[in-house]
């Protein structure tokens, strides 16, 4: 009888203390990058001027998937970091980018059943919660550049 | 004709023979056209609420995506915000916003907060921009009061700069 009031009382504990145990938190950065990754449509150009959808073309729309799994509410404390600079600089340099504009981050919760059951069992030692981050943009090439190099291939 | 050969059936094979015989009975004689209209009625209802339903998650799913697709200004994640190294530019502050939603449904959602946020910080010149942009997502659930969500923290940090 003492063991079901303890659990019962643990559950109770547990599920009050509601998105502060069940979380899940993720940091987001690029600060590796040499070239502009922008979540607006315009980028500095070579002139010093701002260059919105007129002066770029859009060489490629790309879709980064990344998935965080907490296990506690020590998320608060140690949530997952996540550095995209590789992942930027693959894309821009596979597509012969210049800049990434109109990037939209995107985090959706993913808690399962198996979670829930896993938190109660353990008595809320292992209440884990995972998060999918969706990371969209347009990789874009400066139309002025590529007027250039169609100057250099042509004279 | 279906429509009484359908309650004749409920009426002896599923429910029973006397059980719902009233039931059916009074339902025999009533006109067509308000059983239509109730039917109609039905889907008209279930349609708005579907609709409603929808509408809801769009916004929901707005709150929660970070983009600024309508802002012309520069908002880089990286250090860069122009393709010119040689370009130089002048701290003018730092950055911070944050926001937070808890429950769909019972708080309104701002689906552009951290968008108009942004756009304050470098609304008053087109020489102004925000580098360095750190982003903290934040997801937590209800388990005691859950009603179908949970929380959502966002949180933007950033420089502002000026080009010089």
């Amino acid at each position: 009888m003492r063991i079901v009031v303890v659990f019962g009382l643990s559950c109770l504990v547990m599920m009050m203390q509601g998105c502060a145990f069940w979380g899940v938190g993720v940091t987001l950065t690029a600060q590796e990058n040499d070239f502009p990754i922008s979540f607006s449509e315009g980028i500095v150009g070579y002139n010093n001027k701002l260059i919105v959808r007129d002066g770029y073309e859009v060489i490629h729309h790309f879709t980064i998937e990344k998935s965080a799994v907490n296990w506690n509410f020590w998320h608060y404390l140690i949530g997952e970091r996540f550095d995209l600079s590789d992942e930027f600089e693959e894309v821009v340099r596979i597509h012969n980018g210049e800049a990434i504009v109109n990037l939209k981050i995107k985090g959706k919760e993913d808690f399962t059943f198996i979670y829930f059951l896993s938190g109660l069992l353990t008595l809320g030692l292992i209440a884990p919660n995972s998060m999918n981050v969706t990371i969209e943009g347009d990789v874009i090439r400066l139309l002025t550049t590529t007027a250039k190099q169609n100057e250099a291939i042509l004279f | 004709m279906v429509l009484s050969k359908l309650l004749a059936y409920i009426q002896t094979d599923l429910v029973g023979s006397n059980m719902n015989k009233q039931f059916t009975n009074t339902m025999l004689k009533l006109p067509h056209f308000t059983i239509i209209v109730s039917i109609l009625f039905m889907v008209g209802c279930r349609s708005h609420s579907e609709a409603e339903r929808m509408r809801i998650k769009k916004e929901y799913d707005q709150s929660r995506t970070i983009s600024a697709p309508d802002l012309v200004n520069p908002l880089s994640m990286s250090p860069r915000v122009g393709v010119n190294p040689n370009q130089k530019y002048q701290e003018v502050m730092k950055f911070s916003a944050s926001y937070f939603e808890s429950s769909p449904g019972r708080k309104k959602r701002i689906p552009n907060f951290l968008q108009g946020k942004m756009s304050e910080a470098v609304k008053d010149s087109e020489r102004k921009a925000i580098k360095d942009i750190e982003i903290y997502i934040e997801s937590g659930l209800f388990m005691l009061l859950y009603t179908g969500g949970g929380s959502h923290h966002l949180r933007i940090k950033g420089s502002v700069i000026e080009a010089q």
